[in-house]
């Protein structure tokens, strides 16, 4: 299936990427997958939000799916 | 659903009107205001100059939405407001503004701390902190 990710702050810099359309097998660990498409990410901490939620569970049988990688938060 | 971010620092032209515009809302009897602003924090012997505030705004907005429910919910307020800069915030300039208001000062001293530290730990914001020689370090709330 094929899912929106945005990067963020730290990620996006280290990436060089703010986003991108991926093709993402169900089966697999969502943290995973992208540590192993890039793996300077298993050095940095970060978040994932699926559809603006913070979790790792991808529900596969929503129509569209927006992932978002999120370094550790600095507001205020 | 409201959008929260003001494009560089808030200014306290902004933070007046504000206040001024709660002076027809007579059942309120105390504010509280919290204002974040830019430290000059010296790191490795480099002070910092300005911070460029990035966000998923969209994300981040539903969590604004999301705190001023909880906060409403745990408190008796009469209203409540949240404003993030995104962009360019120099040091001294003022980052975020919240602002509540209830009939009395105990409610709005107690909503106010829960607000800040909500934002702080929940809001999808990033800090990039940087120095003169256009250098940066990314922050990250502790």
């Amino acid at each position: 299936m094929k899912i929106e990710v945005e990067y963020y702050g730290m990620i996006a810099e280290r990436l060089n990427l703010k986003s991108e359309s991926l093709e993402f097998v169900s089966e697999e660990n969502i943290r995973s997958f992208f540590e192993n498409k890039y793996p300077t990410l298993k050095n940095l901490s970060y978040k994932i939000a699926v559809n603006n939620e913070l979790t790792e569970t991808v529900d596969t049988s929503l129509e569209s799916i927006k992932i978002a990688l999120l370094p550790p938060f600095a507001g205020g | 659903m409201k959008n929260c971010f003001r494009e560089g620092a808030i200014t306290p032209d902004f933070i007046a009107n504000s206040i001024s515009h709660h002076q027809v809302k007579t059942t309120i009897g105390a504010h509280q205001i919290f204002l974040g602003q830019v430290r000059a924090d010296v790191i490795e012997d480099k002070e910092v100059v300005a911070i460029d505030y990035s966000a998923h705004e969209e994300m981040a907005n539903k969590i604004f939405h999301d705190i001023r429910e909880m906060t409403f919910s745990k408190f008796d307020l009469t209203c409540m407001h949240i404003y993030h800069s995104k962009g360019i915030v120099k040091t001294g300039e003022i980052c975020l503004f919240v602002f509540v208001s209830s009939k009395h000062r105990k409610m709005v001293m107690e909503a106010i701390d829960y607000v800040v530290e909500e934002i702080k730990a929940n809001a999808p914001v990033f800090g990039k902190e940087l120095f003169e020689d256009d250098s940066f370090v990314w922050k990250e709330n502790k």
